[in-house]
């Protein structure tokens, strides 16, 4: 394996000496020298320095060989190989306590001197290897000591170390700086003794609990006081300190939090102040819309109620005026509302199918008025190619065209206003149809740097400029952020004194291809409602006249309740097929009404539409949760109030038939298996007894937890049988929260089982002796 | 296969437990993962299809449950997808089943386990 290593012979045979020369050269290596004496060795091999020595431990002289072996095994760290006649020359435990040594006994061969010499000088590489490497770590460790040492005492941490009874044991300087202790005071003080009164047991049971459960590692936050008594909180970062698996203590990193703790609370605070301040602006515009809404709808129904009157072609146009009017103000009540609701984000741009030029045609209508009163002049055009019917918010277009022509009435004495609507053709595909809306007007104009601000809210040309034009500053903001909802453009172009330009870039999806009049010539048709005993129950008198009338016109029966404990009052005395609902009465308001109606077995499941004033999603969620159908707000055209009776009854007509199991849903999930839907239905109809009698003993204990749990259980066995009305009412009551609608909906699930059970008795029945006549 | 199926409702249960055993599965059927457990070396199970609300076993207690086995594990739950999806990840699952399901689309997955 080694080869031309220096091999030193210490050997006074002439004989051995001259077979040993032989044999080293023979296996490769070299002769460094050559000894006779024990003294002479001791001389030369200090000067040669050989690769490894071969010694006779039987050497004549006053220096014995194994003497010389020590000496130079300690003093010139040289590998040896000690020759032997017999093995009873050396003792071997001698050589051991000496040092690692070679062995070889004479008479001396080729093939164990070489395997000797490398086995000796092999392991004494990694002898030295070793001690090398054990030298590296020392240092490395030492290093590493002195590094950490320098961390812990410098680092503006806090780390210390307690005993099992809450000793300090350990502080590093940062610790004791920052209590402000004296250090010899500190190491006599327990851990529980700085920290805050009420916080100390907390603490205390915190690391007793550590040490039960064998937590390694914990965080923990502690307020402590300080030498002047002044508070800090302390974050920190709590380990088990072992020895020999036993715990012995903590060693604790903490880092003073008191900044994060304020913040925190202060956070808190302010969220809490953010939230109570959303629900007053809630609350107010709550108040607001309802306030406005409830007479304008009055104003409405009575001018839909004098259309149908014999009119002149003079009153015919002022009704046209009143009616224009009336709409627009409710278009400025819904402004307000939907600057709030773009703000919060709550409002949502629909798509709809609209006629473009009908909708600017009615809107010109409206402006054309307020623009003669100026003496202005108003015109418009429309290109030519812009398909009729287009996909979109017209709601919103409305609301943009509105507020654009209204700014620029506002700010022109004279002179004209005009709106083009311009296909943009090369923007245009197949899904799409780019247009672009421009408003020009003779009037003040504006600045440059004016121009900048007017999308920002409540921001008008100058302060003077509310009081000389008026408005609040809003019409232009709600503009541009309706622009953004729908992913549009707008931008001005104007000049002081020399008018004003406003762009704006609209996409609409197009519609397939059918003619508005096709959509026109649609007869709505309400017959449905006919002969159908309806109860309104509305404390506005006007209102309760024009509802009257209106559903009088259809054929319904119409029964009136001027507040909520009259109708309750009135469902004792008749039968109802629907309740429109006002929201806010005198006496009972309909909130508490539809949650008594709900509890009546009777009318659990009667259509109740709730007639709000209030569009906020909120006040509409509180309707669905009282136990309403559906909402309509007001103020509402007659078709919007007919269709949604009309669709509400036909709702109920379908849950009255999702009452109804399908047997063709089971099979499909039975695979047709008739044993195995007989088997079904056998376990559905044990089930749903069990599961009732269950509930029903849940409900009188209102533990309503376990109701809900029951509701979630019997789901997939709804779905199964095709009772999927069922299946969305028990997922209704899994899900609120709300004892009232909770009781409401088991109130429509228990009424319903008695008839599920005994369909499903008769579809078992049916199916049995389908079975023994097959037979 | 050796399947596992965990499910207290027994509608449900009755008929998947029988197309399973149709389609030539051993199948054991358990209420709760308590009596499964006591079991559960004896079985040594291919697959496990398991309900995701369990009484007396809190959604982390099961999730930890299956978390120990290295075997394909389907899970099927009438609460929310959002949420069965969750679980499922949760869980490690192969896949989930909205309940109810046709027994049809978990016997194809185990064709393609097999």
């Amino acid at each position: 394996m080694y080869k031309n290593l220096n091999v030193y012979l210490i050997e006074d045979e002439p004989e051995q000496v001259s077979s040993l020369n032989r044999l080293i050269k023979k296996i490769g290596h070299k002769i460094a020298g050559h000894s006779t004496t024990a003294i002479d060795a001791n001389r030369k091999v200090s000067e040669i320095h050989p690769d490894i020595i071969l010694l006779d431990v039987n050497l004549n002289g006053r220096m014995k060989g194994m003497s010389i072996a020590k000496r130079l095994s300690a003093s010139d760290n040289i590998p040896i190989i000690l020759m032997t006649t017999s093995p009873d020359e050396i003792s071997i435990s001698e050589v051991e306590r000496i040092g690692n040594f070679g062995m070889l006994q004479k008479p001396i061969d080729e093939v164990s001197l070489k395997r000797e010499i490398d086995f000796s000088f092999e392991r004494f590489e990694k002898l030295n290897k070793l001690k090398q490497e054990n030298v590296d770590s020392k240092i490395h460790l030492k290093e590493t000591e002195q590094f950490f040492e320098q961390v812990v005492n410098n680092v503006s941490d806090i780390i210390y170390r307690i005993d099992l009874e809450g000793n300090f044991t350990y502080l590093n300087p940062s610790a004791i700086k920052s209590t402000g202790l004296e250090e010899e005071a500190l190491y006599q003080t327990k851990f529980t003794d700085i920290i805050k009164g009420n916080y100390k047991r907390r603490a205390s049971a915190f690391f007793q609990g550590l040490i039960k459960k064998e937590i390694q590692d914990a965080y923990l936050e502690v307020p402590i006081f300080l030498k002047n008594r002044q508070e800090i909180w302390l974050g920190q970062n709590i380990h088990l300190l072992r020895r020999n698996a036993k715990i012995v203590g903590f060693q604790v990193v903490a880092r003073d939090i008191t900044r994060e703790i304020q913040y925190k609370e202060e956070l808190i605070k302010a969220r809490k102040n953010a939230e109570h301040t959303a629900e007053l602006k809630s609350q107010f515009l709550a108040n607001m819309s309802h306030e406005i809404r409830t007479p304008l709808n009055g104003i409405v129904g009575i001018i839909k109620l004098l259309e149908r009157t014999p009119l002149n072609e003079k009153q015919q146009s002022y009704l046209r005026a009143v009616s224009t009017s009336s709409d627009q103000l409710m278009g400025i009540i819904n402004d307000i509302l939907d600057l709030s609701k773009i703000e919060s984000g709550k409002l949502e741009v629909n798509k709809v199918e609209f006629n473009f030029n009908e909708l600017v045609r009615s809107l010109i209508d409206v402006m054309e008025i307020k623009a003669g009163m100026k003496g202005l002049k108003l015109s418009y055009h429309i290109d030519e190619e812009l398909p009729e019917v287009l996909m979109g918010d017209p709601v919103s277009l409305n609301q943009i065209l509105y507020n654009l022509l209204g700014n620029s009435l506002k700010f022109t004495q004279e002179g004209q206003i005009t709106l083009k609507v311009l296909l943009r053709k090369e923007c245009n595909n197949d899904k799409c149809t780019h247009v672009e809306l421009i408003v020009s007007d003779t009037g003040v104009g504006m600045k440059k740097e004016v121009q900048e601000k007017i999308f920002e809210a409540f921001t008008q040309a100058e302060s003077s400029t509310t009081r000389q034009f008026g408005g609040t500053g809003l019409g232009l903001t709600i503009v541009k952020k309706l622009i953004d909802l729908q992913n549009g453009s707008i931008f001005v172009e104007s000049e002081e004194n020399e008018g004003t330009n406003f762009h704006v870039h609209l996409c609409f999806d197009n519609c397939k291809v059918r003619s508005t009049h096709e959509k026109l010539n649609q007869v709505l048709d309400f017959s449905e409602l006919a002969n159908k005993h309806i109860l309104v129950v509305e404390d506005n008198f006007v209102n309760q006249l024009v509802t009257k009338d209106l559903l009088e016109d259809l054929g319904s029966l119409v029964t009136i309740a001027e507040n909520g404990l009259v109708a309750l009052e009135k469902l004792n005395e008749s039968r109802f097929d629907l309740i429109l609902m006002d929201m806010q009465m005198p006496v009972m308001d309909g909130f508490e009404t539809m949650k008594r109606i709900r509890l009546d077995p009777l009318y659990s499941c009667v259509p109740i539409l709730a007639l709000t004033a209030n569009v906020v999603k909120s006040e509409i969620e509180k309707c669905i949760n009282s136990g309403a159908s559906g909402y309509l707000s007001k103020p509402f055209v007659p078709e919007d109030l007919f269709s949604r009776i009309k669709n509400l009854l036909e709702e109920e007509a379908s849950t009255i038939r999702s009452k109804t199991i399908n047997m063709d849903t089971l099979s499909s999930y039975t695979n047709g298996k008739e044993s195995l839907t007989m088997s079904t239905l056998q376990e559905l109809n044990k089930v749903f007894l069990a599961e009732m009698k269950d509930v029903e003993l849940l409900m009188a204990e209102e533990d309503y937890r376990n109701v809900r749990s029951k509701m979630h259980k019997l789901k997939p066995n709804f779905q199964m049988i095709g009772l999927n009305g069922l299946h969305d009412l028990a997922r209704q009551a899994e899900k609120t929260e709300d004892h009232v609608e909770l009781k409401g909906i088991l109130a429509i699930i228990l009424n319903g089982m008695p008839d599920i059970i005994q369909q499903i008795e008769e579809e078992y029945a049916a199916l049995e002796k389908k079975l023994t006549e097959a037979k | 296969m050796r399947i596992i199926i965990i499910e207290n409702d027994p509608v449900f249960s009755s008929v998947l437990t029988e197309h399973l055993r149709d389609s030539g599965h051993e199948v054991y059927l358990f209420e709760s993962i308590c009596a499964f457990e006591s079991v559960l070396r004896m079985l040594d199970p291919e697959v496990i299809v398991t309900d995701l609300l369990l009484s007396g076993v809190t959604a982390k207690e099961l999730v930890d449950f299956y978390r120990q086995f290295e075997c394909p594990i389907y899970v099927m739950s009438s609460i929310d997808k959002d949420d069965l999806t969750y679980f499922a990840e949760e869980v490690k699952a192969k896949g989930y089943f909205h309940k109810p399901f046709h027994s049809d689309l978990l016997i194809n997955e185990l064709l393609e386990l097999s």
